[in-house]
C-alpha cells in the first residue's frame, strides 16, 4: 500500500473498499476477543478454513475474525452475515454442520442458538438477542463487524474520516469547542469534561506537549478498555491524533497494562498500518501535521492507573501518585503540559466529529452525555460487556439486558464503579445511571464495573473483599490511606469473625471521614465507599454480626455452622465420604451428624447432599 | 515570567496579601500561624505524605460562592483571589487527630509523635499496635535528602501499602551510601541509627559501614572517608584538604603564617 498523501485519496480508497464489499456474500465472523479465544475460537477459525477449502467454497464464503462482541460468557460466538444468524458456544465439531446446513441449505441449527434463560425462548438473529436489543452500541458496535488487524475494514466504515475532516476543515479551537459542546466526560473514572481538559492543555505554556492514553485498566473484572483495544484499535488512535492536533502535540503514548498481550499486539499492528497508510507519523494525509504514538507497558500496580503515578511510571520512576496541582495539563510527562484520557474517552472522539456535537449530546442525561460501556458481572444471567446510553435505569440494565438473577434468587444490591465504588440497594433499582446520580447514592461511575449481588451475599463480607483489594493496592505514600484503610480492613475482618465491638461502626465512620478528606489521591479518597455504603444501606447486617454474632446471609465462616436435618437425612453417606475433615459420622441409612469441632465450614457436604438435608445456621 | 499583583486572601480570619504561588505553609510561617508538619523540610522538595498539615480552604467559584476543600498546606500554592484558609476549623482538628492517632498506633514509642498527638489531646490509640519497635512513619525525607541534596539515591521506598519500607537495594549494604548521615539528620522520628565504632561509621538501617578518616596530626576522626572523597570530587578541592582535622588545620595555618611572616 502506498501512503495516502491527501484527504481526497482517502475518500477514493474508502469508496473502492465499499464497492469491493459484496453485501450479499456470506461472511462468517468469529470473535477472537480474549474471552472467546479462551473458549477456543482460534480452533473454530482453523476448522472453518479447512472445511471451506475442502468444499472449495472460498469464492462464496468469507471468514472474518473480529474483536470482542461483549457476550463472552456465550463464547465462542459466530455470526453469519448478512442474515445475522447468531450461534453461541460453537465447537470445532459444529463447523461442518454450519457449512452444510446453514450456509448451503439456509437451515438454522437449533442446538447452537441462544436460549433466553428467563423465558426459555430460542433466538435466531443477533439483533434479537435481548442482551443486545436494549443496548446502544455506538462505540462498541463495530467490534463485531471489523477485523481489527485490517485497517481497511476500519476505513471502510468511515474510519479516519473524522481525522481528515478536522485537520482539513477545523481549527484546533473549533475542535475543542465541538468536544466541549458534545458534553463528553472522561470515562476513566473522574468524569472530567474532556473539552475543558484539552483546552487547558492547549493553553498551557511549555513545549513539547504530550498526549497520553490511559489503558492501565486495573479494576478487577473490568475489561471494556481491553475489548476496545483488541477489537477496534484504530478508533482509539484516530481519537488521539485528533486530540493531538487540537492540543498541539506531536508525541503520544499509550500506557497498556502488562496483562494485555493481545491488546498490545493489535495496537502494534494498528500503529504500523496507520503509519504505512500515512495516517500517523510525519505529514499526516499530506496536511503538514506530525504525530507519533509509542506503546508503554505498565508495571501492573493498580495505582499506576492514577494519572500522576502513570506519568512517573512512563518516566521510569516509581509509580506513586503526587499532589495536584500542578495538574498534568500544566506539568505532566517530563514536566511538560500533558493531556491524559482514558481509552474509551478517546474512542468517543471520532464519533463526535463524524456525527456532530448536536447529535451526540442528545444521547444521555443533562450532565452525562453519550453512552457508557459497563462490565456486567456477578449474580446475573447474562454477564458480559454492555454499552448503554447514560441514564438507563439499573432495572433495565439488570433485568432487560442482564436477564435478571439466576436461580430465582432475590436481587440484593449492585456494586458499581470498581473496587472503591459503593453498593446500591434495591430501593434505588430505578436509579438512572449517570455520573451524578451514582455519586448521590454513595457510589460512582468509576471505569464502569457493575457487580450484581443476590440475597446470598453478605454485605460485610463484600466490604471486606473490596477493602482487602484496596489495602493491598494502596501505594503506601500517604498516612490516611496506608494506615487508615489497613485499620478499616482490620476492623471489618474482626466483625466478620465475630470479634466486632459496639464502637466499631462509629469508628469506621470516623476513619472514613479522615481518609476521604485527606488522602493524597482518589484511591484513598474513594476507598471507604464500599464500607460507608454498606453501613448506610445494610446497617442491620453489621449489627447482626456485632451484637448477635450472626451472619444473616450465611457467608461468614466464623459465624455459621452446618447442621444435618434429621427429617430429611436418608443416611446415604454421601456427605460422610466427601468431608475432608472426617467431621461427619453416622451409620448407613441412619441420620448422620456433624462434629462441629472438626468442621472447617467448607460447605462441600451441603453441595453434595441430594436431599437438601444440610442447612446453614 | 511576569510578576503578578499580590492576591488578597484570608487566613484564620486575618486578611492579608500574598504573592501568587506562595504555599499556605510559607504564608502561615510568615504570619506566625502554627501548622504541624512531619514530612516537610524547607530545603527539600515537597512530598505531601503525612497529611498532618491539612487545612480547610474555601475556593471562590467563578459563578459566585465558595467550594470547600481540604488541602495540605505544605504544597498548596495560593492562586485565587479571595481564598479563605482555615487552619484550625473543627474539620481540620478532627482529621489531624485521626491521623495522629493512626501514627501513634504505628509508632507508639516515638517521642515526636507522642508530643504532637498530646497537643491534640490524643494520648492513646484505639488501634492495635502491630510492631511496638516501629519508628519509621515513611515520610520520605531521608530518601529525598539522599537523592536531591546529596545526589546519591542510596535508599528508596519499596513495597506497597502497609508493607512499604525504606531500604537500600535488596536490603544489602549499599554501594552508593557514603554514610554522610543526612538521612538521620532530617528524620523527624529518630528512626535512623548511626553508630561509630572500630574506626567505622555505621548506619544500621542501611547495613552500611564506612571507614573513618583520621587527622594525620592528632589522630582525631575527621569524618567518613567516603564523604570526604565525595566532597573533594564534587567541589574539586586540593587532594590533602581533609588530611587534618579542622583544629590541626587551623594550627598549621597559623604556624605557617608566623614562620613565613606574611
Ligand atoms: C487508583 C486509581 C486508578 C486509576 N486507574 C485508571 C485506569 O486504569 N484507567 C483510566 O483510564 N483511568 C484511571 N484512573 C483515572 C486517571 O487518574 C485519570 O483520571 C484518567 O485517566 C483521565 O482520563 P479521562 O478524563 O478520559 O477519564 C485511576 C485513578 C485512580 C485514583
Ligand atoms: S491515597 Fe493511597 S494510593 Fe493514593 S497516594 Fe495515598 S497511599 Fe498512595
Ligand atoms: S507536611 Fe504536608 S503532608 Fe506532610
Amino acid at each position: 500500500m502506498k501512503k495516502i498523501t491527501n484527504p481526497e485519496n482517502l475518500e477514493i480508497l474508502r469508496n473502492s473498499l465499499i464497492k469491493q464489499e459484496n453485501p450479499s456474500m456470506t461472511c462468517i465472523s468469529v470473535c477472537l476477543g480474549t474471552g472467546c479465544q479462551a473458549s477456543g475460537s482460534k480452533d473454530i477459525i482453523e476448522s472453518l478454513k479447512q472445511e471451506i477449502e475442502k468444499q472449495k467454497l472460498s469464492e462464496k464464503i468469507k471468514i472474518k475474525s473480529t474483536g470482542c462482541h461483549g457476550f463472552c460468557e456465550r463464547g465462542p460466538i459466530v455470526v453469519i452475515r448478512p442474515r445475522g444468524i447468531f450461534y453461541q458456544k460453537v465447537k470445532p465439531e459444529d463447523i461442518a454442520e454450519i457449512i452444510n446446513r446453514t450456509i448451503l441449505k439456509g437451515e438454522i441449527i437449533d442446538s447452537l442458538l441462544y436460549v433466553e434463560p428467563s423465558t426459555g425462548k430460542k433466538v435466531i438473529y443477533e439483533h434479537e438477542v435481548p442482551f443486545y436489543k436494549k443496548q446502544n452500541r455506538i462505540i462498541f458496535g463495530s467490534n463485531g463487524s471489523i477485523d481489527p488487524t485490517n485497517i481497511e475494514d476500519y476505513i471502510r466504515i468511515e474510519g479516519y474520516s473524522a481525522l481528515s475532516r478536522t485537520i482539513l476543515k477545523m481549527s484546533p479551537e473549533e475542535i475543542i469547542e465541538e468536544v466541549k459542546r458534545s458534553g463528553l466526560r472522561g470515562r476513566g473514572g473522574g468524569g472530567f469534561p474532556t473539552g475543558v481538559k484539552w483546552e487547558s492543555c492547549r493553553n498551557a505554556h511549555g513545549e513539547p506537549k504530550y498526549i497520553l492514553c490511559n489503558a492501565d485498566e486495573g479494576d478487577p473484572g473490568a475489561f471494556m478498555d481491553r475489548s476496545l483495544l483488541e477489537g477496534n484499535p484504530h478508533s482509539i488512535l484516530e481519537g488521539m491524533i485528533i486530540g493531538a492536533y487540537a492540543i498541539g502535540s506531536n508525541e503520544g503514548y499509550i500506557y497498556v497494562r502488562m496483562e494485555y498481550p493481545l491488546a498490545v499486539e493489535r495496537l502494534k499492528i494498528a500503529i504500523a498500518q496507520a503509519e504505512e497508510y500515512g495516517l500517523l507519523g510525519k505529514n499526516i494525509l499530506g496536511l503538514g501535521f506530525d504525530f507519533t504514538i509509542k506503546i508503554n507497558r505498565g508495571a501492573g500496580a493498580f495505582v499506576c492507573g492514577e494519572e500522576t503515578a502513570l506519568i512517573l511510571s512512563i518516566e521510569g520512576k516509581r509509580g506513586d501518585p503526587r499532589q495536584r496541582p500542578p495538574y498534568p495539563a500544566q506539568k505532566g510527562l517530563f514536566g511538560k503540559p500533558t493531556n491524559i484520557n482514558n481509552v474509551e474517552t478517546w474512542a468517543n472522539v471520532p464519533l463526535i466529529i463524524n456525527r456532530g456535537a448536536e447529535w451526540y449530546s442528545k444521547i444521555g442525561t443533562a450532565e452525562s452525555k453519550g453512552t457508557k460501556i459497563f462490565s456486567l458481572v456477578g449474580k446475573i444471567n447474562n454477564t458480559g460487556l454492555i454499552e448503554v446510553p447514560m441514564g438507563m435505569t439499573l432495572r433495565e440494565i439488570i433485568y432487560d439486558i442482564g436477564g435478571g438473577i439466576p436461580g430465582g434468587k432475590k436481587f440484593k444490591a449492585v456494586q458499581t464503579g470498581g473496587p472503591s465504588g459503593g453498593c446500591i440497594p434495591e430501593e434505588f433499582i430505578d436509579l438512572p445511571v449517570d455520573y451524578d446520580e451514582l455519586t448521590k447514592v454513595g457510589s460512582m461511575m468509576g471505569s464502569g464495573g457493575m457487580i450484581v449481588m443476590d440475597e446470598n451475599t453478605c454485605m460485610v463480607d463484600i466490604a471486606k473483599y473490596f477493602l482487602t483489594f484496596l489495602a493491598d493496592e494502596s501505594c503506601g505514600k500517604c498516612v490516611p490511606c496506608r494506615e487508615g484503610v489497613f485499620r478499616m480492613l482490620e476492623i471489618v475482618t474482626d466483625i466478620t469473625e465475630g470479634k466486632g465491638k459496639e464502637e466499631d461502626i462509629p469508628l469506621l465512620e470516623e476513619l472514613s471521614k479522615t481518609i476521604v478528606d485527606t488522602s493524597l489521591c482518589a484511591l484513598g479518597g474513594t476507598a471507604p465507599n464500599p464500607v460507608i455504603s454498606t453501613i448506610k444501606y445494610f446497617r442491620s447486617e453489621y449489627e447482626a454480626h456485632i451484637k448477635e454474632k450472626r451472619c444473616p446471609a450465611g457467608v461468614c465462616k466464623a459465624l455459621i455452622c452446618y447442621e444435618i436435618l434429621a427429617d430429611k437425612c436418608t443416611g446415604c453417606g454421601a456427605c460422610l465420604k466427601v468431608c475432608p475433615q472426617e467431621a461427619i459420622s453416622g451409620e448407613k441409612k441412619k441420620v448422620h451428624t456433624i462434629t462441629q469441632e472438626k468442621c472447617i465450614k467448607c460447605g462441600i457436604c451441603m453441595d453434595t447432599c441430594r436431599f437438601e438435608a444440610i442447612e446453614v445456621k | 515570567m511576569l510578576r503578578s499583583d499580590p492576591l488578597k486572601i484570608t487566613i484564620d480570619g486575618i486578611e492579608t496579601e500574598v504573592e501568587k504561588e506562595t504555599t499556605i505553609l510559607q504564608l502561615a510561617k510568615k504570619l506566625g500561624i502554627e501548622i504541624p508538619t512531619l514530612c516537610h523540610h524547607d530545603a527539600i522538595s515537597t512530598y505531601g505524605a503525612c497529611r498532618v498539615c491539612t487545612v480547610e480552604v474555601g475556593i471562590p467559584r467563578s459563578g459566585g460562592g465558595k467550594r470547600t476543600r481540604m488541602v495540605t498546606a505544605c504544597n498548596y500554592p495560593i492562586r485565587d483571589n479571595g481564598l479563605n484558609i482555615n487552619t484550625k476549623s473543627e474539620r481540620v482538628l478532627a482529621v489531624r487527630k485521626m491521623i495522629l492517632e493512626l501514627l501513634l498506633a504505628r509508632c507508639p514509642g516515638v517521642k515526636r509523635i507522642q508530643d504532637m498527638a498530646k497537643e491534640y489531646e490524643i494520648t492513646e490509640s484505639r488501634f492495635p499496635i502491630e510492631n511496638p519497635e516501629e519508628e519509621c512513619i515513611l515520610c520520605g525525607l531521608c530518601t529525598r535528602v539522599c537523592q536531591e541534596i546529596i545526589g546519591k539515591s542510596a535508599i528508596s521506598l519499596v513495597g506497597r501499602g502497609f508493607e512499604r519500607k525504606v531500604l537500600t537495594p535488596f536490603d544489602e549494604p549499599s554501594e552508593d551510601c557514603i554514610a554522610c548521615g543526612a538521612c538521620a539528620y532530617v528524620c523527624p522520628t529518630g528512626a535512623i541509627k548511626i553508630v561509630q565504632e572500630d574506626g567505622k561509621l555505621t548506619i544500621k538501617n542501611w547495613k552500611t559501614s564506612r571507614e573513618l578518616a583520621k587527622c594525620l596530626e592528632c589522630g582525631e576522626y575527621v569524618g567518613s572517608e567516603a564523604v570526604l572523597q565525595y566532597i573533594k570530587e564534587r567541589v574539586s578541592l586540593p587532594e590533602d584538604i581533609f588530611k587534618l582535622c579542622e583544629k590541626c588545620r587551623r594550627k598549621k595555618l597559623q604556624k605557617e603564617l608566623i614562620t613565613t611572616g606574611k
